[in-house]
């Protein structure tokens, strides 16, 4: 069963197309995030399944009903904003109860669900305060608490930790992926940081430019990405993405030259459409790369800078004669060092190709 | 580091300039001002011996007894107060309204309609004077406090609503959003979340709103013509004609008049700086 539906959603502001035909499925009790750039449209998806914003053509469903048309509070929707949005001349506890209260709720049903958002957020000794008495951190658990005493059935979050500080945030994130736990509900969650999508996710949709790229497991995208704009996004550091050629394509059997670089053979599923002389991309993330003596390697580079973090090593790499850069995440071991000259190679079976139209070809068991 | 400290020199001086004019000015505005007040605790022959500003030779009380035991004087007040409250809520009230719907809910056009209200701010109402005489003779309103009730509401609004709606443009939409993702109503929103947020905006305006029309002249004088139907300050002038030229009756009762809308400002000014808004949303 799935608690949130999207079918074939459009919205319009005036001439100008935000989101262009989204279809969706978001099961019972998962943890969705919408990742994409900033502009993408993501906020304003949320904020079509809240009600908030109407839908240009499509439907929305939660559980059974449409709420397409229906008023924000109907949908049995919760937000947490990034703004977090409390009442500044309200209590703690008055800001979470305010709802119920407004809604005609039993004073008794309020106190304990009020109390037991304020368990769930260890907020029991706040309730008291004014949100200009509270850290960021604290208001925003607050805004959350006021979406639990709703008991809603899908919540939705825009950028909640956004305005937090970077110790802050992970720190948070680790609450919200325990609130998830806890209480089970599903959960939709719109960041443009993929390395909260990459945490929190049960599944993350890559939205860019209106439009879905992909929707998959965390690990799935990371893994198999379904085109170059998902490749690129997620990882950090971004995936290498270099230009190539097909050199030779025998049914699924296809050989690649990489520019300035060596001859791959590797083999792709039926129906990539690949012939001979036809441009392509080769993309390799970053700790693929090998780094390997001059001479020996397939293709030569030569280090210009060299970052250290700690238990790992970014180095940049420069093709010489071209204003090409690769960027490689090394062992700490690795004792790269500036001016290196070296040669690079490939880990063939980490190898992802994209045709020109920007999207994979799948890849077939690797034979190395 | 000369050319600072000149440009400093140069800001010092006007800053004298300034000081003067403006002491200057003040004590230009304030000189008739105590003249009255102290007129107020003088006899009638202590008046007439000294010059305005000389100070009364004994504590005399007896202007403001005469005030007091003077029943059309209560009359005036109490006039003065049915029109100024119902006028100033009224007022008010239509402009949160107006300026919660032009911040809030704007449709099609509502930009068009605020300027049009702002617009009357710039309305000399002397213009109006005639036509709106004829009007309220037509509705058998002349003589009774009508219509400066239902004048100084409708000339109100272009200030209220210009104030509110620019103050309600400053309460985060998200606060609205979040409240109607809760189930609660625009009128709930506006009368919970909005107007207790704005208490500054509503402390200047009734402030404003009061003063204003406590201290009006000209339409009691267009509009009533009986004793009974004046209002405080068309009192304060028809007192001469009672008692040939009682400048101390006068300064006493001009003492009284002043005192409601100071007390007006005193209570409200406490509201006037307090940021009401701070903690709502960041950045
Ligand atoms: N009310 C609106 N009127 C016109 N354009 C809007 C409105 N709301 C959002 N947009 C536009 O829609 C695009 C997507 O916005 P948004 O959904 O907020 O992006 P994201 O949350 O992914 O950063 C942006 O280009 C934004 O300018
Ligand atoms: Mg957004």
């Amino acid at each position: 069963m799935s608690d949130v539906a999207i079918e074939a959603v459009t919205k319009t502001f005036g001439a100008v197309s935000i989101i262009k035909g989204v279809d969706l499925a978001i099961p019972t009790g998962e943890f969705a995030v919408f990742v994409g750039p900033s502009g993408c449209g993501k906020s304003t998806l949320l904020r079509m399944i809240s009600g908030l914003e109407s839908v240009s053509s499509g439907t929305i469903r939660i559980g059974d009903v449409d709420v397409t048309r229906r008023p924000p509070a109907e949908g049995g929707t919760a937000m947490v904003f990034q703004s977090y949005a409390l009442y500044p001349h309200m209590s703690v506890s008055e800001n979470m109860s305010f709802g119920l209260r407004m809604n005609g709720a039993p004073r008794a049903e309020i106190e304990r669900r009020v109390g037991e958002a304020a368990r769930i957020l260890q907020l029991e000794q706040l309730l008291d305060r004014r949100p200009k008495q509270l850290s960021g951190g604290q208001r925003q658990r607050v805004a959350i608490g006021r979406a639990i005493v709703r008991h809603p059935k899908v919540f939705l979050f825009d950028e909640p930790l956004s305005n937090l500080d970077a110790s802050l945030r992970v720190q948070m994130r680790v609450e919200i992926a325990r609130l998830h736990q806890e209480i089970g509900a599903t959960m939709i969650y719109v960041t443009h940081d993929q390395v909260e999508a990459m945490t929190l996710a049960d599944r993350i949709v890559v939205l860019n430019a209106g439009k879905v790229e992909q929707v998959g497991t965390p690990l799935d995208l990371y893994e198999r990405p379904a085109n170059l704009f998902v490749a690129g996004f997620l990882g950090q550091p971004s995936m290498n993405i270099l230009d190539a050629c097909v050199h030779a394509a025998d049914g699924t059997q296809v050989s690649i030259r990489v520019a300035h670089g060596p001859l791959i053979g590797l083999e792709l599923a039926a129906g990539h459409g690949l012939a001979a002389g036809e441009p392509v991309k080769l993309g390799i993330r970053p700790d693929a790369i090998r780094l390997q003596p001059r001479g020996r390697g397939e293709m030569p580079a030569d280090v210009e800078i060299v970052e250290h973090l700690g238990d790992e090593v970014i180095a940049y790499l420069r093709l010489p004669g071209t204003p090409e850069a690769i960027i490689a995440k090394l062992e700490k071991s690795s004792g790269v060092r500036v001016g290196d000259a070296c040669a690079i190679g490939f880990a063939v079976p980490e190898l992802h190709v994209f045709g020109t139209d920007g999207l994979a070809r799948t890849r077939l068991a690797h034979s190395a | 580091m000369s050319a600072a400290s000149e440009h400093k020199h140069v800001g010092d001086g006007w800053g004298a300039v300034t000081f003067i004019c403006l002491t200057v000015l003040a004590l230009l505005f304030l000189a008739p001002t105590i003249g009255v007040l102290l007129s107020a605790f003088k006899s009638t022959r202590d008046i007439a011996l000294g010059d305005l500003w000389s100070l009364p030779q004994a504590l005399y009380l007896d202007n403001f007894a005469e005030i007091f035991a003077n029943p059309s004087v209560r009359i005036y007040l109490v006039n003065t107060l049915l029109v100024t409250v119902p006028a100033t809520a009224a007022s008010i009230a239509l402009g949160v309204a107006a300026g919660y719907v032009f911040a809030k809910l704007p449709f099609r056009g509502s930009d068009l309609i605020f300027l049009g209200v702002v617009s009357g701010m710039f309305f000399p109402p002397q213009i109006i004077l005639i036509p709106l005489f004829k009007l309220f003779n037509a509705l058998g309103l002349i003589d009774t406090l009508w219509p400066m009730i239902l004048i100084h509401s409708a000339m109100g609004i272009p200030i209220c609503t210009l104030l509110m709606r620019n103050f309600f443009s400053t309460v985060p939409n998200a606060l609205r959003e979040a409240a109607l993702l809760e189930g609660v109503n625009e009128w709930q929103i506006l009368t919970r979340v909005a107007l207790p947020i704005s208490l500054p905006a509503l402390a200047v305006l009734a402030t404003l709103q009061f003063t204003w029309i406590w201290n009006d002249f000209l339409w009691p004088l267009i509009f009533t013509q009986s004793d009974d139907k004046r209002t405080i300050m068309l009192g304060l002038v028809s007192l001469r004609g009672q008692y040939s030229v009682a400048w101390g009756v006068q300064g006493a009762l001009s003492i009284v008049a002043s005192l409601p809308t100071q007390v007006i400002f005193l209570f409200f000014q406490r509201f006037f700086i307090r940021g009401m808004t701070m903690g709502a949303v960041k950045g």
